[in-house]
């Protein structure tokens, strides 16, 4: 018998060998340890025809022959399973080929600027604040202190809707208008939005673009604490921590004092450029300390109260940024532009 | 506005810095200096002056006082020369009547007899010609060169031309016609205003004046005007006759009432000595009363003072301040003497008042009237530049989570991350955009003044213009997936406009499933999961020519509530637009999203036994959905089946890619079913679950689906 168990592990070790698949596998199984016809089995079972002595000698080595076949079985299915990793000749591939292509999207430019500048004012606790498009005159015009029938208004060219009073927002201080209506000072907030002036379009104008308007009221702030907010934020936003903010006059209804900020022309750092026109400025924001009606017009007490408030276009910032000559492109959905943000 | 750097330098006592330093100092503290260029021996400053101070400073004077105050100079005292025929008085050549107060509450008039009309002086064309104004003649010349000096239109008329010796300022009568000089042809109505005699209109006030009482080379006698029209009027009548003026863009941000007559006399003057001519005694101003400008009062300095004496309605203004006051807006710590220094160099007078001063401003500064109007005054002249940082210092309040900024950030990061490319497209849209897409145009809300015919309506779909381009695209692109995120608009009954915030996506060369794969990956990912079903879109009949091809659209429900459309789009229009693929699209309400949205995930212990797998596959009637199916399924498999999922679809009639890619060849299957095949995991959280089991709960779902009338095939 003990020939026979020897042989038999030869005989299986061989036949194992030649098995090239699931199927062979199957079939060798049953061959062995199949419980009718294996042959392991007909060992086993011819145990109880041997002597007690003998049976206590073969038992034991064929159970391990058992084991063995079953653990070999397990192996060869890794081995079936893995067959197509080799380690043999003519695996060298070249590396520098091009990548498998995989399908990526991309976020708008503009997306990419708002969220980067949401983080810096999230980070100096102002809020989020949105609002309508479609607005009304009051909130537009009237209630930031933009007389009727003032050449004010033409300073900022309006589309008007077909209803009466209906406008597309000139700019996003309606929001902050809505939000003093319904919140008590002191605040900071931002609001980011689309709007729109109905001018002629051409490469640095379109009659839609977007706009950051900012708003901190409370006992003590002022026109240099808006200075400081404006530096940390231009210079967060364009990675350049020596960009500096220049005031100088302006004039916008809705505030008073009211500047014009220039920013360090960030495309030459200052040095004087086509961008900036030699100057080493850009013109980036309107801003100032929010006039008294306009605070009274939402029922806060401007005595008490005080404020500064601030507006800029993005898109030219995004134009400077990334070097895009045309301001149609932000509008078109050419992917050939889309895809390289 | 044009201003001439040798002209301000005639007003000013010490020199002038060089013209690029001027241009400096008046951007850091007045106004914007746009250009600054060389014209002969001159240099011309194109400057940007603010709305707010149009009134004084769309005038040399006005930028020389500018300049005085921050250079710490003086401005020259100007001499007048002008000699009155003290026999004649104007009201005997002629009488005004005004009978409109309200939109001329002042009107000056003075007379200068036996005129020589001819060229002007070299000088004098010299200073018009460097700023670009044509040289006219001489008197015209002079109107034009003093309104350029004090910032006061002026106007100059043919005495002999003008009937019944009497100037009328009149509303237009409706209809009312007038030819202006350089060949204009006007049609007023009654809410124009108009400069008439007792039978025509001679100018339109504060606009333009007209060919009848033009002064020409036969002129001989002349009437000269001074006059404060109000502002909105001036403005009404040149925006709705389209002819804006160097007056009218002074009239509309209104003129300094008491600045009227000086400019007068200085007019007066000035023809008198480039024309000849007598100037008649005592101007003529109507009404009499109305201000400092008496008709027998001496003349006075046109430059800065005006006419003092008299009446004066106009009071001047006077603001209480504190130096503190302005200190603490600004964020500065400027002097109290410089304080009261920079103000008195502006020419505010100021005195103690209780707790703090009072401030009296110039005439001329009707721009000013409180307190932050002194401390953007200082503000500038100390210099905005010269205010440094300073972090604010208070309390750090958390600004409140905008879920609306929330869940769109995460939407567009799950897009971009399955390959969607965002765009951004314009709000507007025009005819081709709304007929290609069968939209009825009285829901459009539709743009009164819109830039051009593409820019006529609001976009009332995102995928209009998400169509759009992919048609451009398809000329270059193969793979082509757009979302966007933006307000789309609705013109609804009772003149509202509908706005409403969408998330639309397309993809070009695919059909139905992929998007609802996208779609359902989408919701998944923002939180919502659990009750989320899509129906089949029933279009209404007015929506049915449009944008969804109705046969492969779902709508996406939550319970009841429809939150938005996966589907394809409408073959009629994607022929339209030259589109020769199938492009599927979804839309969502942002709205609805945001409410649904959750953050709430809650671990599932996975379970220490094992999983079962089991086929199954139904013919059905091609009419039975899937889902209908699966519920059968699922409510006979109970608890322990742990999953059912399509893994295989095919219908008799081969429309689908999932037929055309289907494992199996449709043996046996009759023309109108379909095959539909579902792997089925069987998991107990406590036990393994033994084969018995699981063939009891099978059998259990054959039943069901052969309950139904279906057939499990063998």
């Amino acid at each position: 018998m003990e020939i026979n168990l020897d042989q038999l592990q030869k005989l299986a070790d061989e036949e194992l060998n030649g098995v090239k698949d699931a199927a062979g596998l199957e079939r060798f199984r049953v061959a062995y340890l199949g419980r009718k016809e294996g042959k392991l089995n007909a060992v086993l079972r011819s145990l109880k025809d041997l002597p007690e002595e003998e049976r206590r000698v073969v038992g034991p080595r064929a159970n391990a022959l058992r084991q063995y076949l079953e653990q070999k079985i397990e192996e060869k299915v890794r081995d079936l399973e893995s067959a197509g990793l080799s380690d043999g000749e003519g695996e060298r591939i070249d590396v520098t080929a091009p990548a498998k292509r995989l399908s990526r999207g991309h976020l708008h430019p503009m997306t990419q600027l708002m969220q980067k500048a949401i983080v810096i004012f999230s980070s100096m606790g102002f809020g989020v604040v949105s609002g309508p498009e479609v607005e009304t005159e009051y909130y537009n015009f009237d209630a930031l202190n933009v007389p009727k029938d003032h050449p004010a208004r033409d300073m900022q060219d309006t589309f008007w809707l077909d209803v009466p009073g209906l406008l597309l927002r000139t700019q996003t201080s309606p929001v902050q208008i809505r939000y003093m209506e319904k919140h008590k000072p002191p605040f900071r907030m931002i609001a980011p939005g689309k709007v729109f002036r109905n001018e002629a379009t051409d490469a640095t104008h379109e009659a839609q673009f977007y706009q950051l308007e900012g708003l901190m009221i409370g006992k003590d702030v002022s026109l240099a604490n808006l200075k400081a907010i404006l530096e940390v934020f231009y210079r967060n936003l364009l990675d350049d921590q020596k960009l500096k903010i220049r005031f100088r006059p302006s004039y916008f209804p809705f505030v008073e004092p009211g500047v014009e900020t220039d920013l360090t022309c960030f495309k030459c750092r200052g040095k004087g450029c086509v961008v900036c026109k030699k100057t080493g400025w850009i013109e980036v924001m309107g801003a100032g300390m929010v006039h008294p009606k306009v605070l009274e017009n939402v029922g806060i007490d401007s005595r008490q109260w005080q404020g500064f408030a601030f507006g800029g276009g993005l898109d030219r910032i995004a134009m400077i940024k990334y070097g895009i000559d045309d301001i149609r492109l932000l509008y078109n959905g050419d992917l050939r532009f889309l895809k390289q943000f | 506005m044009k201003i001439s750097y040798n002209w301000l330098q005639e007003y000013i006592s010490g020199k002038l810095p060089k013209p690029e330093k001027v241009a400096e100092i008046l951007t850091m503290h007045s106004f914007e200096v746009e250009a600054v260029e060389k014209v002969g021996k001159d240099s011309v400053f194109d400057i940007a002056v603010l709305p707010n101070r149009a009134h004084d400073c769309l005038s040399h004077i006005g930028i020389a006082k500018e300049l005085t105050t921050i250079l710490k100079s003086r401005i020259k005292k100007y001499e007048l020369r002008i000699k009155e025929d003290s026999k004649t008085k104007t009201s005997d050549f002629i009488s005004i009547e005004i009978r409109d107060h309200e939109r001329c509450p002042l009107y000056s008039a003075r007379v200068v007899l036996n005129v020589k009309v001819g060229p002007s002086p070299k000088w004098l064309k010299e200073r018009l010609e460097t700023l670009g104004q044509k040289s006219i003649n001489n008197v015209v010349d002079a109107t034009n060169y003093v309104m350029l000096e004090t910032g006061q239109p002026l106007h100059a008329f043919d005495l002999d031309k003008i009937d019944g010796k009497k100037i009328i300022v009149r509303p237009a009568r409706d209809g009312e016609k007038i030819k202006t000089l350089g060949n204009g042809e006007y049609v007023l109505n009654k809410k124009d205003l108009v400069i008439a005699d007792t039978k025509d209109a001679l100018a339109i006030a504060g606009v333009k004046g007209g060919v009848k009482a033009e002064v020409t080379g036969e002129t001989k006698n002349i009437i000269l005007e001074s006059a404060y029209f109000e502002s909105s009027s001036v403005r009404a009548t040149s925006k709705r006759i389209g002819l804006r003026t160097d007056a009218s863009a002074r009239f509309e941000n209104g003129v300094v009432p008491t600045l009227t007559t000086g400019a007068l006399d200085r007019v007066a003057g000035l023809i008198a000595e480039l024309a000849g001519g007598k100037v008649a005694g005592a101007r003529h101003t109507m009404p009499h009363r109305a201000i400092g400008c008496d008709d027998s009062a001496p003349l006075s300095a046109f430059a800065g003072g005006a006419a003092k004496a008299g009446k004066v309605k106009f009071s001047p203004v006077r603001m209480f301040f504190t130096p503190d006051g302005i200190n603490k807006l600004l964020g500065t710590d400027i002097s109290d003497k410089e304080i009261f220094a920079i103000l008195k160099r502006l020419g505010f007078s100021v005195g103690k008042a209780k707790n703090g001063y009072m401030a009296t401003a110039p005439e001329e500064r009707v721009d000013v009237s409180i307190f932050q109007d002194l401390a953007e005054e200082v503000g500038r002249v100390y210099g905005f530049e010269n205010i440094s940082s300073v972090l604010p210092e208070s309390v750090l309040i958390p600004a409140l989570p905008n879920d609306e900024l929330i869940v769109s950030d995460k939407i567009k990061a799950i897009l971009s991350g399955v390959g969607f490319c965002e765009t951004y497209s314009r709000s507007f849209v025009g005819d081709k955009y709304l007929d290609i897409f069968s939209f009825n145009k009285k829901s459009a809300a539709t743009v009164s003044n819109p830039m051009s015919l593409d820019h006529k309506y609001l976009r009332p779909s995102l995928l209009f213009h998400l169509i759009g381009n992919v048609a451009e695209n398809v000329k270059h692109q193969k793979n082509i997936r757009l979302f966007e995120i933006g307000d789309v608009f609705l013109l609804e009954n009772r003149g509202k406009v509908l706005e409403r915030t969408i998330l639309a996506g397309v993809v070009f060369d695919a059909e139905f499933y992929e998007m609802k794969g996208v779609s359902d990956l989408l919701l998944e990912k923002i939180g919502i999961d659990r009750e989320v079903w899509y129906n089949e879109y029933a279009p209404g009949p007015e929506e049915e020519k449009q944008i969804w091809y109705g046969d492969r659209t779902a709508e996406v429900r939550v319970g009841d509530r429809v939150i938005g459309r996966v589907g394809e789009i409408n073959p009629r229009v994607l022929r339209s637009l030259n589109i020769s693929k199938r492009a599927v699209a979804f839309e969502f309400y942002l709205k609805d999203l945001i409410e649904l949205a959750e953050e709430k995930v809650m671990y599932r212990p996975i379970s220490k036994f094992p999983a079962v797998e089991r086929d199954i596959a139904v013919f059905v009637p091609t009419s039975v959905k899937v889902d209908d199916v699966q519920q059968v399924i699922e409510t006979a498999g109970g608890e322990l089946l742990l999953d059912s999922d399509l893994f295989d679809i095919y219908e008799g009639n081969p429309r689908t890619e999932r037929a055309e890619q289907s494992s199996y060849d449709g043996e046996n299957l009759e023309a109108d079913q379909k095959s539909l095949a579902f792997h089925l995991m069987f998991q107990s959280q406590e036990r393994t679950l033994t084969d018995n089991e699981i063939n009891g709960i099978f059998k259990k779902i054959v039943e069901a689906i052969e309950s139904e009338g279906w057939e499990v095939r063998g």
